[in-house]
């Protein structure tokens, strides 16, 4: 004011009065954006508790639908189901199957090392070499 | 004015307010983190819970589920709370809960009951006892059980509307009363009193009426937080029933209280519940947060760790079969009124035991209502003398040693014979045979022939066989603990110090000595693997919830000696072909396979008389398929077949049907390959000697 009346003057000094809006300004956007964080702070923690009892309620339910399906695909079950819709299913006769040969890549035999001893039984008979298990099986 | 003045008074007002904020900033710097002013506001919010784990699953070969941890909730009144309110809680609850108003009131209502305690109270030599009478009230009241989440949440989420009638008529009382018009407080006076009163009286009157409100509003919050309490329970289901009821075993509550919210902990009882706890069982987690109104405050959670689940126990058993098998045996038990039935499947060559069930039996989901003895895994806890299969050991044993071969011929002394000591030996009445090869003699169940063979060893021998076989010795299988009473029994000779010729002749055709059912079919499946041993295999693996295999268990012999050379072998598999063509077996002959097999037979001992009895019997049948190349070990034992006819509570006539039936459907099922002499061109797409595709 003192200013003014020196420079005699009744304009409004702008560079103070757009110094103190941004001031207001930057204090104003600190405070609304800091309730806003918090408010997104709490919205996220209310999606993350809803997120977490929907994923109890599926993790339960998938339970519920792994042991419903246990049971479904029981033989008993099966069974039943066979007889309701009169499906008239029995196992395959011997003249119903048929078998096909598929060359099976068969380990190879273990190595027969050194005889071993005759077992140990008192009295035993003349002993035989011990065979490894037969290959294939 | 002084410019100097104005700016002093300028100055001191800005540093006047500066120092207010100042000291406001420290006081709040302090307040706030030093020295709180409520330093248990935290701790009203902070919340500790505790985070279940589940308890693992089992299951089985193929990875259908046989037991499976669910979360259900039970429902307890506490009528001390509920008070006067029972109406109209359970009007309530009652459609929420499935209930109606008449079923649920008597569980609220509140009951006194005066109950006497008699109390020894001992004073040097002196015992005073007195009575002390003391009030009870019921609390904590069962009131529902197996309540479905879903129903708990609604319930949970609709209880705070509950209004309690009184609170809903003061409320309106007050609410008439704050209009202070005469009319509207005599309108008050007579909702509540039935009478009207002077100014002063109706404002006294409105006081004590709030006051009475906010005591009811404190109650009524009780009736609606814990006046029904749902405590989570974990429950053990299985989804099959009855099937490998006694594989599984059961479960049973920790008698240790968790804290509130947490399920009870269940511990395994039996069976593979009992043998793998620790490893189904998980690691429960923790949460520590706040709660504020019934909401968690997320962004102040502290420590977050995750439940690890329990890991689950895959089995070697297939449900299929087990199904089979259990079909069969109810069958078997209206056709031969059997007082106990067992049987057993393994795969030879690595130990498997593909199907096991006993009858009686139980539903493990109803374990408290079963008897006792219903829950014992007979195949494995009860021993009993194996009778005539017992001579697979005796004649393997004599071969391997080179006391006889097959074809060697034996005076079977038609049907008795007297040893040296002891009692004679006798063969069944009207079954006696004269010379004949040893074959012959083990197809025919003679045990005239098995005593002049066994009594050809000496006893240790005959024992180290035993013990090569796997009897007179756990198995090692993975079942209940040895210390549960549902453990392994090892069988046993009594008092083998004292054996003598007459003990050893009898223990060659299986009488003097106790064995379990799995000891019988594992040595049976060793004779059917070239005389290899194998331990039996009930686990696969242990798994993680998503399948990553934790432990894996893969076949083990049970020595690195095998039990008998493979010539021996071929030579019993001839002998027990034979069993099947044309000695005792011949029942459980099959079209597309060779059997391979040998009946038992064995009289139990009278308890009574402490003999022999001619009533009671134990009759088995153990036998592979197909003979050639054994793919499956069966083993049927029949505890005190009835006798509805000559010979019916014979094992081939007993058990051999029940195996039969078993194989037949089972063989099917695994697409075994038919034995050689079916291959025709009509049904052989390539001729073929290798072993059909495992089908696992």
């Amino acid at each position: 004011m003192a200013t003014n009346r020196r420079r005699d003057t009744e304009s409004v000094r702008m560079g103070v009065l757009v110094r103190a809006l941004l001031i207001c300004a930057l204090i104003a956007g600190l405070g609304i954006g800091y309730v806003r964080q918090n408010a997104e702070q709490m919205t996220m923690g209310r999606q993350i508790t809803d997120h977490e009892q929907r994923r109890e309620r599926l993790t339960r339910t998938l339970e519920g639908q792994r042991s419903t399906l246990s049971m479904l695909s029981s033989r008993p079950q099966l069974l039943a189901r066979v007889d309701r819709f009169e499906l008239a299913l029995t196992n395959a006769t011997a003249a119903q199957r048929l078998y096909v040969a598929v060359p099976v890549a068969l380990p190879s035999p273990r190595p027969v090392g050194p005889t071993p001893p005759v077992p140990s039984v008192p009295g035993a008979g003349p002993a035989a070499p011990v065979a490894t298990l037969r290959a294939g099986r | 004015m002084d410019r100097s003045a104005t700016h002093r008074r300028i100055w001191l007002l800005a540093w006047g307010f500066g120092c207010a904020l100042t000291v406001l900033g420290v006081r709040l710097v302090f307040v706030q983190c030093v020295q709180p002013l409520f330093p248990d506001s935290r701790d009203d919010t902070g919340q500790r819970i505790i985070r279940p784990a589940r308890r693992g699953d089992v299951l089985d070969v193929r990875g259908k589920v046989l037991s499976q941890s669910r979360l259900f909730y039970e429902i307890y009144a506490d009528p001390v709370v509920i008070g006067t309110n029972a109406a109209a809680v359970a009007a309530y609850a009652a459609p929420i809960l499935g209930k109606t108003e008449a079923e649920l009131l008597p569980f609220l209502t509140l009951r006194l009951e005066l109950r006497t305690n008699w109390v020894t109270t001992h004073i040097g030599a002196l015992s005073l006892t007195n009575a002390v009478v003391r009030l009870y009230t019921n609390r904590s009241v069962l009131v529902v059980s197996n309540v479905e989440p879903s129903v708990v949440a609604r319930y949970r989420d609709s209880i705070t509307n509950l209004v309690l009638p009184r609170y809903a008529a003061l409320r309106l009382a007050v609410t008439e009363g704050r209009k202070k018009t005469p009319a509207a407080m005599d309108r008050v006076l007579l909702m509540l009193k039935g009478q009207g009163g002077g100014l002063k009286q109706r404002s006294q009157d409105l006081s004590r009426l709030r006051r009475e409100r906010e005591g009811l509003w404190n109650a009524q919050r009780e009736v609606r937080v814990n006046g029904l309490i749902a405590v989570p329970v974990e429950q053990r289901v299985y989804p099959l029933g009855i099937a490998a009821a006694h594989i599984l075993g059961y479960t049973t509550n920790d008698s240790v209280r968790p804290p509130r919210g947490v399920p009870i902990r269940l511990l395994g009882a039996m069976g593979i519940e009992n043998r793998f706890d620790t490893e189904l069982q998980g690691v429960p987690g923790l949460l520590e947060t706040h709660k504020a109104k019934g909401r968690e405050l997320v962004p102040l959670r502290g420590r977050d760790l995750e439940a690890r689940d329990g890991l689950n126990v895959r089995l070697t058993i297939d449900s299929h079969l087990q199904s089979i098998v259990e079909q069969a045996l109810d069958e078997a038990v209206l056709a031969i009124d059997p007082k106990a039935i067992t049987c057993v499947v393994v795969r030879p060559r690595t130990g498997e035991i593909l199907a096991l069930a006993n009858r009686p039996t139980y539903d493990p989901n109803q374990v408290r209502f079963a008897p006792v003895d219903h829950r014992m895994n007979r195949a494995i806890t009860v021993p009993s003398e194996p009778g005539s299969t017992f001579k697979i050991l005796t004649y393997a044993a004599g071969l391997d040693l080179g006391l006889a071969t097959i074809d060697d011929a034996v005076d079977c002394e038609n049907g008795r014979w007297q040893p040296v000591s002891g009692r004679p030996v006798r063969d069944m009445e009207g079954h006696g045979l004269g010379v004949v090869k040893f074959e012959e003699a083990f197809a025919k169940s003679s045990n005239v022939g098995a005593a002049k063979l066994g009594l050809r060893m000496s006893a240790p021998q005959m024992i180290a066989y035993m013990k090569r076989f796997g009897f007179l010795q756990r198995s090692g299988i993975m079942y209940s603990s040895r210390n549960n009473w549902g453990g392994e029994h090892p069988g046993g000779i009594p008092e083998p110090q004292r054996m003598n010729v007459e003990r050893q002749g009898r223990m060659s055709y299986g009488y003097g000595l106790y064995a379990t059912p799995l000891q019988t079919a594992m040595a049976a499946a060793a004779i059917a693997n070239d005389g290899v041993l194998m331990k039996p295999l009930l686990v696969r693996s242990v798994e993680t919830s998503d399948g990553r295999i934790v432990t894996q268990y893969g076949p083990v012999r049970a020595s690195s000696e095998p039990a008998i050379r493979p010539e021996t072998a071929a030579q019993m598999r001839r002998a027990m072909r034979s069993v099947v063509t044309d000695g005792t077996g011949r029942i459980t002959a099959l079209e597309e396979y060779d059997v391979a097999g040998k009946t038992g037979t064995a009289h139990k001992v009278d308890p009574l008389t402490r003999r022999q009895s001619n009533e009671k019997y134990t009759a088995t049948f153990v036998g592979f398929l197909p003979a050639d190349n054994p793919e499956l070990c069966i083993l049927v034992l029949a505890d005190e077949p009835s006798k509805r006819g000559a010979g019916s509570h014979f094992g081939g006539k007993a058990c051999g049907p029940v195996f039969r039936a078993i194989a037949q459907q089972s063989a099917s099922y695994l697409a075994l390959h038919p034995s050689m002499r079916l291959n025709s061109p009509s049904n052989l797409a390539q001729t073929t000697n290798q072993p059909a595709p495992r089908v696992n």
